[in-house]
């Protein structure tokens, strides 16, 4: 059956309905059960509460977005940094030494510190127990480092190659997994040329800082700036490649190229050491520059333990940080001050006699002589004490007291080595009566055998003094060469004056005190000097007997100085003591090395052939006199006349 | 929206998506051999420190003494003989 609607009907619904009454709307609701009074009102209104519900939490949503997004992220950031982002120090490699050819005298390498982390240190004993035997360390040490109370401890730093290979092996056994240790590379400090020159490069601490010599003097420019790098990994270690990426490089530390050669550095501390050992000395000191420059070639100081034994170079740089009394080789500040003041002249003559009383000391000769008129330059080859004192006395205190301060004595040089000594060159007040009779022999004064030797550059220099240097620049790490800032050259004596006690020094090593200086091929000039020993006070030793110091100093060739040099032996007692039996032979062969090391040519001999042709004239160490022949090299037959005019 | 309107978009979504991903792929395996490449520099940089040292120890005055005199038999010579030159004067004098 179908029904249909029609409009009418609808009219018909609408008249028959009641009407509503006045003032009041017709209600929708249906009647509100008595169960029903507590509930939440229409499904509108719980609706809506919904709505407001979503509302606020979509509110606290985007402002917990914003804030993590926009107002404070870094909080988070830095959580996730800290679980993704491996911050890495990259170390600073120290600059290099370098001697004045570029040879490295001083390098740093990476080598590799085992260390440990004991909060991820799972099995103490087995691992002390296999890393014991490699790394050296025993194992009751290992174990309380690996169970101790922090994040971090060292179980072996710096450790060979071979140890860190052998380790590396262990580490990466996965048979014996060890949680918690770990390596890390570290800078080393390596000396290629072994115990060479020590005592100027100086040494660094296990931490890589200079403590002592060279290495502590130019410590700000050999560090360098540590550098750093971030990555962002994943959990497999590999870095994200669209993570956070950030290197700041690391600054290398600059070079420092020194005035030394090795090659003459080496020859120095062997010539010193075996010298030492054949003089059964307790120690000995070189020192080899060039005049002109100031420019230093060696400083060798070498020691024997207890004056016994074999000798060895010294960690101590004794030829700038030690002072000693330098004996006659001082004679020469007495000698040019006379000369310069115009007291007497290279010609003048004196009365010399055996001994000379001043104040309450009696001053004698080395060897009785009588009293004769001496010239000047006889005074320094026979090395006169009382014939020094005698000039001495006639610039007076105050005069010699000034030659001193004007050859830089009693001030440290322009080296700046740490811990130079200065010297001790008394005040004026200070003097005491014998003051002006032992002064100027080299006794009751005190120098550092490089100012001794800088009173020699000076001569050699034609008076004038330049200073002497060690350091010949520096390059900085980004490869920029810095040359070292000299003092300027200052004039002490004339030339007229230096000239006159190079020949009286020439005079010296030809026929006096110091004819074991002779170099072959090279006319010499120096000066011997014997000093007594101070003990407390006086110049007795604790075993009642007196000890020496050997000098010679001198340049070579005089004819145009092209190196100097002084050697000093400490306390010879194989029988010679002087400075000419003791010191003066290292000075020939030292001498005969750096001239040919230096390229410095010989000094034309006059020889003729008989033919009249010229002949090449061959010397030997010894002074003997060979000629070089079609045939060979045969024994010339006069070599005392032909040595005499060589030198 | 046309039916093929709808698929074109799809398809470039998922071709955009693909390439996205194929990037992605491509940076990461570069990455890695970057990261290999960086650990072979720092080996070869060590390797070049180690034989800057080693070339410096052979070049060592006191190495080469001892080599000379404990495997090659060398002693240092007593007497060392060197030449001398005669002055041009002397010479133009005898000719």
């Amino acid at each position: 059956m179908t029904t249909t609607f029609h409009p009418l009907d609808r009219l018909i619904a609408l008249r028959d309905r009641p009407a509503p009454r006045a003032g009041r709307a017709p209600s929708a609701r249906r009647p509100v059960l008595p169960a029903q009074a507590g509930r939440v009102g229409s499904p509108k209104r719980r609706f809506a509460a919904l709505l407001v519900v979503f509302g606020l939490l979509f509110a606290y949503l985007t402002f917990k977005i914003a804030d993590l997004q926009v107002i404070s992220p870094e909080r988070y950031v830095a959580q996730a940094d800290d679980q993704s982002v491996r911050s890495q120090a990259i170390a600073a490699q120290r600059g290099r030494i370098l001697d004045r050819n570029g040879a490295e005298l001083a390098l740093s390498l990476p080598q590799r510190t085992l260390f440990t982390d004991p909060r991820f240190v799972t099995d103490p004993v087995a691992t002390a127990r296999a890393l014991a035997p490699i790394v050296g360390v025993d194992e009751a040490t290992l174990e309380s480092r690996l169970v101790a109370d922090n994040s971090f401890g060292y179980l072996s730093r710096l450790m060979p190659d071979d140890v860190a290979d052998r380790v590396a092996e262990l580490l990466a056994d996965p048979d014996a997994p060890m949680e918690g240790v770990y390596v890390l590379e570290e800078p080393k400090r390596f000396l290629p040329g072994g115990s060479m020159a020590r005592g100027i490069l100086g040494t660094t601490d296990v931490d890589n800082v200079g403590v002592g010599g060279l290495e502590l003097m130019f410590d700000d420019v050999l560090t360098g700036t540590p550098g750093r790098l971030e990555l962002e990994q994943g959990p497999g270690g590999r870095t994200i490649a669209t993570g956070h990426h950030a290197l700041t490089p690391a600054t290398p530390g600059g070079d420092v190229r020194l005035t030394i050669d090795q090659a003459i550095q080496f020859e120095a501390e062997r010539v010193l050491a075996d010298q030492v050992e054949e003089m059964d000395a307790a120690g000995g000191m070189a020192v080899l520059a060039v005049p002109s420059t100031g420019e230093v070639l060696a400083m060798a100081s070498v020691l024997r333990d207890g004056g016994e034994g074999e000798a060895y170079v010294s960690g101590n740089n004794a030829a700038l940080t030690t002072v000693y009394e330098p004996g006659s080789v001082m004679k020469v500040v007495t000698m040019a001050g006379v000369l310069e003041e115009g007291l007497v002249t290279p010609e003048s003559r004196i009365d010399v006699p055996d001994a000379l009383q001043v104040s309450n000391h009696l001053f004698t000769e080395y060897k009785p002589h009588g009293l004769g008129s001496w010239p000047l330059g006889e005074i320094i080859s026979n090395s006169s004490n009382t014939g020094t004192i005698k000039l001495a006395q006639m610039l007076g205190e105050e005069g010699l007291h000034r030659w001193f301060r004007d050859f830089g004595l009693g001030e440290r040089t322009a080296i700046g080595f740490p811990n130079e000594a200065a010297g001790v060159v008394l005040d004026l007040e200070d003097w005491s009566g014998t003051s002006i009779g032992s002064m100027p022999i080299g006794q009751g004064i005190s120098v550092t055998p490089v100012q001794m030797l800088s009173v020699y550059n000076t001569i050699a220099n034609g008076g004038v003094h330049v200073p002497l240097h060690l350091i010949d620049g520096t390059t900085d790490g980004a490869g920029v060469v810095h040359r070292r800032t000299l003092e300027e050259p200052r004039r002490v004596i004339s030339p007229t004056t230096a000239a006159a006690v190079t020949t009286m020094l020439a005079a010296t090593v030809a026929d006096g005190t110091g004819v074991q200086a002779q170099v072959p091929g090279y006319p010499a000039g120096g000066k011997t000097g014997t000093a007594i020993k101070p003990y407390n006070g006086g110049y007795t030793g604790p075993d009642g007997i007196r000890h020496y110091m050997g000098t010679f100093v001198g340049f070579v060739p005089t004819t145009d100085p092209a190196l100097s040099m002084i050697v000093i032996i400490d306390d010879p007692r194989a029988g010679a003591y002087t400075g000419g039996a003791v010191s003066a032979p290292v000075f020939s062969e030292l001498a005969q090395f750096a001239l040919r090391r230096l390229a410095v040519p010989a000094v034309a001999a006059p020889a003729t052939a008989p033919d009249g042709a010229a002949e090449p004239v061959v010397a030997s160490a010894s002074g003997a006199k060979v000629r070089a022949t079609p045939a060979g090299i045969e024994p010339e037959a006069d070599a005392d006349s032909a040595a005499a005019a060589v030198h | 929206m046309p039916a093929r309107t709808v698929a074109l978009a799809v398809t470039l979504v998922v071709t955009v998506l693909f390439g996205v991903v194929a990037f992605h792929t491509l940076l990461v395996a570069n990455q890695s051999s970057i990261d290999e490449l960086d650990r072979e520099i720092a080996e070869q940089e060590d390797r070049h420190q180690q034989l800057v040292l080693r070339e410096a120890q052979l070049s060592a005055p006191q190495r080469i003494v001892e080599v000379a005199e404990r495997d090659l038999g060398m002693v240092t010579p007593a007497e060392v003989v060197w030449l001398e030159p005669v002055p041009v004067d002397s010479a133009v004098d005898g000719q």
